[in-house]
């Protein structure tokens, strides 16, 4: 494992012994480690250092653990961070102060080491999976900037109107079930963005209601706050134990059941918010768009391309033209498998890693191969680690415009089409391997010798892929068709995307992106 | 059961029960795979019979488990390929790295 892959805990106790043998055992299991002997030191670690989990002592002198714990979670950033407390303190009472400080776990002392390795990995992985799919996926719902919706389930008719009137006026949609079978069955029709359970109900209680919603992927990361009663601490500390992210006691009234659900839909929004900005910040120290503005100019062909952002959220597309000199321009174009937020970031990454090996290969090369290209940028991925789980496919085309010659190569993508002088429709298939899957990516030049008159395209799946209503796909043959009957004085981008609406009814699971290079006299 | 797990000594046959897989359920399957992958399992076959359909993320996830699992010398094979998803895995030329087979008996005994 390399350094960068590591994750980092940070270990606050004021006893020096017991930090070094935690520290001994968490770099064993190759964990990078900080230590603090006190919350102020710890501060200025979480300021500087990328921290994936804090194991925390209950004890200290100036600010125990629970107040440093809360403190803590009043940053934004570290809100989901992942919390340990470390104490000989084992009382009931101290869990729960555990639980309300924000903490994610107790581990008592004297400590098991495999216990405290254990359940490190654990909450980090859970974590992990919380920021890349749970996150991810309230994300995509807050782009679409709706009403958030609450779902409130109550077997009291009286508290839930009560409720339900409070959480609408604060500018929420509310919806009631009166018991969990009525909840489950609207939780199948729409999705709420919080879940306001009561805990005792007839029939089925609200534990039970958790347990059946965490065996749900798509709604297990859902907001679940629990109401209880009594707001006894068994109670509380089973509602944490089952993932819950708050509760509330019902005596406390609705303002504070409103408070804390604005307080939930307020941090996605924020996480939601940050990512963006990184994102922009991506952008900007690459200096490289995702898609160009205009279509390059270059004498004797015709280059044009369309491409529509999978609901207007730029995606794992990429295309970029780069004149190598005079007389030979590249067009390149690219998928990032996945989609929508982890793809966009990553397509931009590709278009960057693509542009600095063009100039390596241009500096060494003495014929420009396409292949060449393909194998030092898939050398460049395979290596990074950062993105050696993310694979993308890639056309690399480089024209001349001289000997109207076309070299392609390909990694996993869809062959291109070529349209030749007689009306044909030609497959051009490369073997080559997805980017970032082995070292020897097996890249080949294929070579077309093109006429006046003809065409080739360039596409990724999300044409082809794309369906009607019936489920059917559009698939290759369907586009082999329009554009064999395509007439010379018809744009062919404008027919291909009018009968591909046609067909999907204007409704993509993907980026569409085609390349039309044109072959002039 | 959207994956249906099992054993076989040192074997895992995961079985895809979805018609269409696509980015809904591929981070939830590779995260199974990816934890049989960190407990030791290296030999691994994936019953994708009953897809009619699989998206690029859902195949980005059989890719990363693949390239994990050759890493440590292991091997994901495939079994029960419809012809859309044979086409996905030819398109994408991944029928090169994943060796596939007819039934998940067979996948399972070639690991012997």
């Amino acid at each position: 494992m390399s350094e960068s892959e590591k994750r980092s805990v940070l270990i606050i106790d004021d006893d020096k012994t017991i930090r070094k043998l935690i520290n001994h055992h968490l770099k064993l299991n190759n964990f990078n480690t900080f230590e603090a002997e006190n919350p102020y030191q710890a501060f200025d670690i979480l300021k500087k250092e990328k921290i994936d989990l804090v194991l925390s002592d209950v004890t200290m002198e100036g600010m125990d653990g629970f107040e440093f714990c809360q403190k803590v979670r009043e940053n934004e950033n570290h809100r989901f961070l992942p919390f340990i407390f470390v104490t000989a303190k084992n009382t009931l009472e101290d869990k729960s102060r555990a639980v309300e400080s924000g903490g994610d776990d107790i581990i008592t002392k004297p400590f098991d080491i495999k216990e405290l390795i254990l359940k490190t990995q654990a909450l980090i992985r859970r974590s992990d999976i919380y920021r890349t799919y749970g996150m991810r996926k309230s994300l995509e719902k807050s782009f679409d900037d709706v009403t958030p919706k609450i779902l409130f389930v109550d077997d009291d008719s009286s508290m839930s109107r009560l409720f339900k009137y409070n959480l609408e006026k604060a500018g929420y949609e509310c919806t009631i079930a009166s018991s969990v079978d009525e909840a489950m069955f609207l939780i199948k029709s729409e999705i709420p963005d919080v879940i306001v359970s009561d805990i005792m109900m007839p029939k089925t209680d609200g534990f039970e209601f958790r347990k059946m919603i965490l065996e749900i992927p798509s709604l297990k990361d859902i907001p679940f706050i629990f109401l209880t009663a009594k707001g006894s601490e068994e109670d509380i500390l089973e509602g944490y134990d089952l993932g819950i992210t708050d509760y509330v006691v019902k005596t406390a009234g609705p303002k504070l059941v409103v408070a804390k659900v604005s307080a939930i839909i307020k941090s996605l929004g924020n996480e939601r918010k940050k990512i963006i900005s990184e994102l922009q910040e991506a952008t900007s120290s690459l200096k490289t768009k995702v898609v160009p503005d205009t279509f390059p100019v270059f004498d004797g062909f015709s280059i044009s391309h369309m491409h529509i952002p999978f609901k207007g959220i730029p995606g794992g597309d990429f295309l970029d033209y780069f004149q190598l000199d005079d007389d030979n321009l590249v067009v390149i174009l690219g998928d990032v498998m996945g989609k929508k937020w982890g793809a966009w970031y990553f397509a931009y990454a590709y278009a960057g890693y693509i542009r600095s090996a063009l100039r390596i290969v241009l500096q060494n090369a003495k014929e420009y191969s396409p292949s060449e290209i393909l194998q030092q940028v898939n050398l460049t991925v395979y290596g990074d680690t950062k993105i050696s789980e993310v694979f993308a496919t890639l056309s690399i085309i480089i024209l001349n415009n001289k000997t109207k010659e076309l070299r392609y190569s390909g990694a996993g993508d869809i062959p291109i089409i070529y349209k030749n002088s007689a009306g044909d429709i030609l497959r051009i298939n490369s073997k080559g391997l997805l980017l970032g899957f082995s070292k020897i990516g097996e890249y080949e030049d294929i070579i077309l010798h093109l006429k006046e008159g003809e065409q080739v395209y360039l596409t990724t799946d999300g044409i082809i892929d794309s369906r009607a209503k019936s489920m059917e796909s559009f698939g290759e043959h369907r586009l082999y068709e329009i554009i064999k009957k395509i007439q010379p004085d018809q744009n062919p981008l404008e027919i291909i995307q009018k009968k591909s609406d046609e067909f999907t009814q204007s409704e993509y699971d993907d980026d569409v992106s085609l390349i039309l290079i044109d072959v002039k006299s | 059961m959207e994956f249906f797990r099992e054993e076989i000594v040192d074997v895992i046959v995961l079985t895809v029960n979805l018609k269409r897989a696509t980015l809904v359920e591929a981070e939830e399957f590779k995260q199974i795979l990816i934890n049989d992958i960190q407990r030791g399992f290296k030999k691994i076959v994936v019953d994708l019979s009953s897809c009619e359909f699989i998206d690029s993320t859902f195949l980005g996830s059989l890719v990363v488990s693949l390239k994990k699992l050759t890493g440590l010398g292991g091997d994901l094979r495939l079994v029960g390929f419809q012809p859309a998803v044979h086409s996905m895995f030819e398109l994408t030329r991944m029928y090169r790295v994943f060796e596939s087979f007819k039934s998940s008996d067979e996948a399972v005994e070639s690991f012997k």
